[in-house]
């Protein structure tokens, strides 16, 4: 009985110790990113002045409601799972994106415009 | 006994778990440790040198600005405290923070090195060199801005060969890992320079001039990446430079010379990153199999960044608000002119539109957009989605996108 008590005392503090030590800027710099999007691709544009391509998804899941609407992938940032078709219409991607929406740069005439879209897939993984 | 036990137990799984914990911080510590160290060998040094001239001479074979790190920081620092101007009270670290960039920013201020903001590169190289090597002071008054353009067309630098190994610089924002994590799309705002959501952190980019048409002497916006927050140059055509700072990496206010005459200029900017010019814009996808023959044309465009200087300068368009009706698209803003372009979200309008009600609305087809037959065989009309929509002409593009929803 003694033995039971004593090996759930240092159970306890071994596991309180544990808990209550910081993980390291590793471990929480790999926590998985973004929120979670979904969708098939109809279009990919290339972004002419800032290299990366926005791609237009229909339909696109960002929640429960299905919509259409563009994302951005950035080679080089965004993660790749297979197949690896990123951005090829006809593929389906499942992944996480952040809202940033102004990350494609496109030329016209005088100056490189934002082409808006929903976010920046942070990474993502095709059919 | 029991008592022991447990205490035993409990400090080993402390130590256990603590060493876990340490593993990950200890390179830093250990770093940090020799940089004080090398500091207290150097102050030793001096003392039993018996003389208040600075004794070590160090080697600098790179440009160190906020963030960089390592023994020639150290050495710097060490020399900045045998003449006054590194106060820290830690003593040397090897990190170049905002405390050494104010000994340096001093230290040059006393020596005449131009801009005295900080950035240790090769004039100050060369300055604390020959300072090193004859224990003392020298009064030279020489020019030291970062990167300048290669098309400048009257260089202001005493020293010519400053501008190739600027252009070598990395930053240490450029040294974060670019992907599996959070780290890859953001970075520290320790750096000077700071990129644009998405952009290479280890160039200086330009996009676009607000407005386009303006008068000599008046404020324009920048917008790029990888701006200094300390000093950038821009140029007019390669020449009429101006300097400028900007807060947020990103963004930069700069006045337009009073000097331009009226014409068409291509602007570009120079920092520690390098100069816009030399920048890699445009597109890294063809490595990526999957896209073979699925972009139709990925050829880059010749980016000129364009600025109209004009004695009667004229606003670009701006779109206050959009209605649709049908496929028909109504815009209502100022600005608009006998000949205006779309770009939007579903591509550009195949040939210029009119406005009418004296330049405050246009219309157009949605069905006309360029893209609209692509993407509409995908969603035949099942989903809502945003249009952005920017309006072109002559006196310039609007500043931001409009967006509404339509159903597509």
């Amino acid at each position: 009985m003694k033995k039971k008590k004593l090996l759930a005392i240092i159970v306890s503090l071994i596991l309180i110790v544990g808990v209550s030590l910081p993980i390291s800027s590793t471990q929480a710099a790999s926590l998985p990113l973004g929120l979670n999007f979904g969708g098939l691709v109809s279009l990919p544009l290339p972004c002419t002045c800032s290299g990366n391509l926005w791609i237009f998804f229909a339909p696109l899941w960002l929640g429960n409601v299905p919509s259409a609407g563009p994302l951005v992938y950035t080679p080089g940032l965004t993660i790749l799972y297979q197949n690896f078709k990123i951005g090829v219409p006809g593929a389906w991607h499942l992944g996480g994106y952040l809202p940033i929406p102004s990350a494609c740069r496109f030329y016209v005439l005088i100056g490189c415009i934002t082409i808006p879209a929903y976010g920046s897939i942070s990474f993502t993984g095709t059919s | 006994m029991k008592i022991l036990y447990v205490s035993a137990l409990f400090f080993f799984s402390v130590i256990f778990f603590g060493l876990f914990a340490i593993i990950p911080a200890g390179a830093q510590t250990v770093a940090e440790l020799q940089a004080q160290i090398n500091s207290l060998m150097a102050q030793i040094s001096q003392l039993q040198g018996g003389n208040t001239a600075p004794q070590a001479i160090c080697t600098f074979t790179r440009n160190l600005t906020i963030g960089s790190r390592g023994s020639d920081v150290t050495c710097l620092q060490n020399y900045l405290t045998t003449t006054g101007y590194f106060t820290y009270a830690g003593g040397a670290t090897g990190f170049f923070g905002p405390v050494t960039r104010s000994a340096v920013s001093a230290w040059q201020a006393a020596n005449g090195i131009t801009p005295a903001v900080g950035y240790f590169g090769p004039i100050s190289r060369q300055t604390i060199g020959v300072q090193m090597s004859a224990g003392t002071a020298t009064e030279t008054s020489v020019d030291e801005s970062p990167a300048s353009s290669p098309t400048q067309a009257t260089p202001t630098s005493s020293l010519n060969t400053s501008t190739s190994s600027l252009q070598t610089i990395t930053p240490v924002s450029a040294t974060l890992p670019s992907s599996q994590t959070s780290e890859g799309f953001f970075q520290s705002l320790d750096s000077e320079t700071t990129a644009a959501p998405g952009m290479r952190v280890n160039q200086v980019m330009l996009f676009r001039a607000f407005p386009y048409e303006v008068r000599p002497g008046d404020t324009i916006t920048l917008d790029g990446s990888g701006f200094s927050k300390i000093v950038n140059e821009i140029y007019f055509n390669g020449g009429n430079r101006v300097t400028a700072s900007s807060t947020d990496g990103i963004t930069m206010e700069v006045s337009v010379p009073s000097t331009l005459s009226v014409g068409e200029y291509s602007l570009s900017v120079s920092n520690v990153l390098g100069s816009s010019e030399k920048s890699e814009y445009g597109l890294s996808l063809a490595s990526i199999p999957a896209l073979a023959g699925v972009l139709e044309s990925v050829e880059n465009p010749d980016i000129k960044i364009l600025l109209k200087v004009t004695n009667n300068p004229e606003p670009a368009p701006i779109i206050e608000s959009a209605s649709i009706e049908g496929d028909m698209v109504t815009l209502v803003g100022k600005g608009f002119t006998s000949s205006n372009n779309l770009f939007t979200t579903l591509g550009e309008t195949s040939s210029p539109i009119s406005s009418y009600s004296n330049g405050t609305t246009l219309t157009f087809r949605v069905t006309d957009l360029s893209l609209y037959d692509k993407i509409s065989s995908f969603t035949k009309g099942e989903y809502q989605t945003l249009l952005w929509i920017y309006v072109h002409n002559e006196h310039g593009i609007s500043k931001e996108p409009f967006e509404f929803n339509i159903r597509i």
